[in-house]
């Protein structure tokens, strides 16, 4: 009934503007794709496309969801976006949102090819978002709680002011990457005391039975009066090193009001959605431009794309992928790795390849001679993609070979005696170079802090430890943010991390930094 | 299969022409930058591009900022260095691989920093905000609401002397539209006519009068000069727009005093030895026979870097006591350099103990806005 509706209105228009003629030819590339897609195995969300103007697009890359809440540090984000694509410096091709539907982005001064060459990459996207592991848990409604957010927040604004709002946004976000990614939903304040209570008394059980359940951490009940002594009724809180410091400070912050605890939660939950994102940034690209790759390539063999279309796909592909002499480019690394393993697992190494690999034990895959779409590699590489993030994908994949592939080498900076600096090669062993890229994806990055104690001095005030790993803290960042942890702690905040004066390992000293909402006292731990 | 009845993916698009998110954050971050620099105001203050612009010139100077992050828990900044991957070939332990930031592992994004512009005005705005004339207390004619005619009230007809061309063709096109459905400019008939005619206007007065002294003498150097120019700039810009009609002596100095024009006191040579006593005598002199305590409010301002003929130190200290016994509002001594604190200044802190005498040092660049902010303070905040 629709469709036959459909066509006859079709039928009768006599006239289409070039947008809408755009539209047709990009929704029967879609199509075209789609199959292709299809029959390689990919196994994407539902993907919406919709084109949209420059100046939307760099928005959108600046917020990474449409309708998030506003904040001055997106404004910045946006700004530096645009100047650069004014500038001709860079633009934003491609924006794909983690949802199911999937929502993805066309620019809308992109020539047509351009943009079916974006489709084929975002549809490796949209399998990735479906079929990786990290963001199986991830939610799928994200646009639309984010739209909720921003709500939420702009009645805040109304409510409290929007200094009031900023001030405390400011405060969140300084420590938003601090989160416990695989717990999403973090229990309530009482229903959370209530279980580590419970799991100290497990730990305890043979020893005493309490009355009191919350006897310390909620204060003196009324008409509870046994005798049990402080030391065996107190519980630690939190009982273990606790990362994820927004939740903590959610639940036990002394003075917070409701509201404020909803913005943590609110940018807690937008933080744990894009932590998927962020340890999945070489596999995930380089799945996207694995992929383009081979379904612009099968395009252009079934003639769907004209001879110049195939020259300007692999124009902008080559781009994409180009190779950084003082950077990685995640396109470029995920990508040469899935194809070498594609190369591996179809026993179509080269034969220095082949014997480097023999020579370290591994056994060789046949040699497969027919269409990669029946390939053994094809399942090989859907189990490598869902089961890694970036970390183990390097640990794993990355050899020898890939390095030799990809030219790659370990640089330092050196200083002359006339103060000039310059890039110098120190290393190509892949050990090393495979090492360097492990350990800089420690933790997405970021350093790991924890909560310790928030009683410490019995007084309510928050003690925090950055958990050392050899590399230290810059003291000018902590400095500034701890304030930020005090303005939603209200009480003084403390951080236990190790000096950085000290160049060699041994001469670290382990330092508290405290901060009483005044001033900074820095002292030696233990002290 | 893709099914084009039941799509699994589409192609579309939407009106995005009323989204100003962006847009709207992106200006709550300008705002936030020129809020920042009010931190930097200070270095700012003593700007060459700025203190030598034209106090109303409608240029913008560009001050570089430091964009504005949110801070975070990071790493220091190690050795620069990371991966890199070769384009064609590679490259060798002790390879250049090329100058230039790196974004390996382990490296942090540098500080941006980009210039933000702001007109002199602006900036100027942001500095006088805190400023304002200290001691200030109703003279003998207390706010005279003085009678002061502006030439702003545009009327029908009167004398042709003060027509406004402007308006009269406008109100002349006005016509014609109305009569004959055409706006065009003609047969102009007194009808038209729109002059500018007089309106009495009352205006408060404050009836002060600050006296900016400097010392001239050849032990002045770039600095200190710099400084007083600097310091002047300030002043004299604060004083036009916080207090329009307070009037400024300016009187240059080394071993005698001459009151000089406000060009000359900016761009006067340096010469001879010092005397500071003769500039306390001209304000004495100025204040007794022109500006009365008892009708004006009366600020006098002295710069010297206090290299002063020793026994000429007393007399100023007696001049200076005898301004503040003539009831002058503050007494300002500014002594700029690097050396140490001089004996005048010190004379005069051991020997006049009113509150209104206000002594201070520049030692920097930086300490303009300071010392301006201390000079330039509500009396009752002063110790």
């Amino acid at each position: 009934m629709n469709h036959e509706l459909n066509s006859h209105v079709h039928h009768n228009e006599a006239y289409h503007t070039p947008e809408e003629l755009e539209e047709a030819e990009l929704e029967k590339a879609l199509s075209e794709i789609w199959d292709i897609a299809e029959e390689f195995g990919l196994d994407p969300f539902p993907t919406n496309f919709e084109i949209i103007p420059p100046n939307i697009m760099t928005e959108l890359g600046s917020y990474g969801i449409p309708n998030r809440f506003s904040h001055w540090t997106f404004g910045r984000e946006y700004r530096k976006m645009k100047t650069m694509y004014d500038w001709g410096l860079s633009k934003i091709y491609e924006l794909v949102i983690n949802s199911n539907p999937s929502q993805a982005f066309l620019l809308e001064n992109n020539p047509p090819i351009e943009n079916k060459f974006v489709m084929a990459h975002v549809l490796g996207h949209t399998d990735f978002f479906k079929n990786n592991h990290m963001f199986t848990p991830t939610r799928k409604d994200m646009p639309e709680a984010a739209a909720r957010h921003a709500d939420t927040l702009r009645a805040f604004e109304d409510r409290y002011g929007q200094l009031e709002v900023e001030e405390m946004l400011d405060d969140v976000l300084s420590i938003e990457e601090h989160i416990d990614p695989y717990l999403a939903v973090r229990p309530q304040r009482q229903e959370e005391l209530l279980m580590w209570r419970q799991e100290a008394d497990r730990q305890r059980s043979s020893e005493v039975v309490y009355e009191d359940e919350f006897d310390d951490i909620l204060g003196h009940r009324r008409g509870k009066s046994k005798k049990i002594s402080r030391a065996e009724s107190r519980i630690a809180v939190p009982p273990s090193p606790d990362r994820d410091l927004l939740g903590f400070i959610r639940n036990h912050a002394p003075y917070l009001d409701d509201w404020q605890r909803e913005v943590i939660d609110i940018v807690r939950s937008e933080s744990i959605y894009f932590y998927p994102q962020r340890r999945t940034k070489i596999m995930n690209e380089g799945w996207a431009a694995y992929w383009h790759k081979r379904i612009m390539r099968e395009m252009g063999d079934r003639d769907l794309i004209s001879d110049e279309d195939n020259e300007a796909w692999w124009l902008v592909h080559s781009s994409v992928v180009a190779p950084n002499p003082r950077s990685l480019n995640p396109y470029y690394l995920g990508m040469m790795i899935y194809e070498y393993l594609e190369d591996f697992y179809n026993g179509n190494l080269s034969e220095s390849e082949q014997a480097w690999l023999k020579k370290e034990g591994v056994t060789l895959p046949p040699k497969y001679e027919g269409p990669l779409k029946d390939s053994p590699a094809l399942a090989e590489l859907r189990e490598v993609m869902s089961n890694n993030d970036d970390q183990s994908f390097i640990r794993n994949y990355f050899d020898k070979n890939v390095a030799e592939r990809m030219n790659m080498y370990l640089y330092e900076q050196v200083t002359y005696l006339d103060g000039s600096t310059d890039n110098v090669v120190v290393s190509t062993g892949w050990k090393d170079i495979r090492d360097s890229l492990v350990s800089s994806m420690d933790n997405n990055g970021s350093p790991l802090i924890t909560v310790i104690n928030g009683d410490y001095n019995r007084a309510k005030e928050l003690y925090l430890r950055h958990e050392y790993d050899g590399q230290t803290l810059d003291p000018e960042y902590i400095e500034k943010t701890l304030p930020h942890l005090y303005n939603m702690w209200q009480r003084p905040v403390y951080l236990e991390t190790v000096d950085s004066d000290g160049e060699e390992l041994d001469d670290d000293l382990p330092i508290v930094y405290m901060y009483d909402g005044e001033k900074f006292h820095i002292e030696a731990a233990g002290s | 299969m893709y099914d084009k009845d039941q799509p699994i993916a589409s192609v579309s698009r939407q009106d995005w022409s009323n989204d100003r998110r962006g847009a709207r954050d992106e200006a709550r971050h300008n705002e936030k930058v020129k809020e920042s620099i009010k931190n930097n105001l200070d270095t700012i203050v003593s700007d060459g591009s700025i203190i030598t612009a034209d106090p109303n010139t409608k240029k913008t100077v560009k001050v570089p900022m430091r964009s504005i992050e949110l801070p975070r828990f990071r790493y220091g900044q190690g050795k620069g260095g990371g991966v890199g991957t070769g384009e064609g070939g590679q490259p060798q332990p002790g390879d250049s691989v090329g100058d230039g930031k790196g974004q390996g592992a382990g490296d942090q994004p540098g500080q941006e920093y980009y210039e933000a512009e702001f007109t002199i005005e602006e900036i100027q705005q942001m500095v006088f905000d805190d400023l304002e004339l200290p001691y200030i207390k109703p003279r003998e004619s207390h706010q005279i609401e003085s009678e002061e005619a502006s030439f702003d009230d545009i009327r029908k007809k009167r004398s042709t002397n003060n027509l406004d061309l402007g308006r009269t063709a406008m109100q002349n096109m006005i016509r014609n539209a109305q009569e004959y459905g055409k706006a065009e400019l003609r047969n102009i008939s007194p009808d038209d006519y729109r002059v500018r005619s007089w309106q009495e206007k009352p205006k408060p007065e404050n009836n002060a009068v600050v006296i900016a002294m400097a010392d001239i003498s050849g032990s002045m150097g770039e600095f200190e000069k710099y400084i007083t120019r600097a310091f002047c700039w300030w002043t004299v810009g604060f004083l036009r727009s916080k207090y329009p009609e307070v009037e400024i002596v300016f009187v240059a100095h080394d071993t005698e005093a001459h009151e000089v024009s406000e060009e000359q006191f900016f761009s006067r040579g340096t010469g001879g030895g010092t005397k500071c006593s003769s500039a306390n005598r001209m304000a004495l002199d100025i204040v007794k026979n022109r500006y009365p305590p008892s009708r004006f409010n009366v600020y006098p301002l002295h710069f010297s870097d206090g290299d002063n003929w020793s026994n000429d130190n007393e007399e100023c200290v007696n001049l200076v006591q005898g301004l503040l016994d003539e009831d002058v509002n503050q007494y300002a001594y500014v002594q700029i350099g690097h050396i140490g604190r001089s004996q005048l200044l010190g004379e005069y802190e051991t020997n006049i103990s009113d509150k209104r005498f206000k002594g201070l040092r520049i030692d920097d660049k930086s300490d303009v806005l300071d010392a301006l902010k201390k000079v330039f303070s509500s009396g009752e905040t002063e110790k």
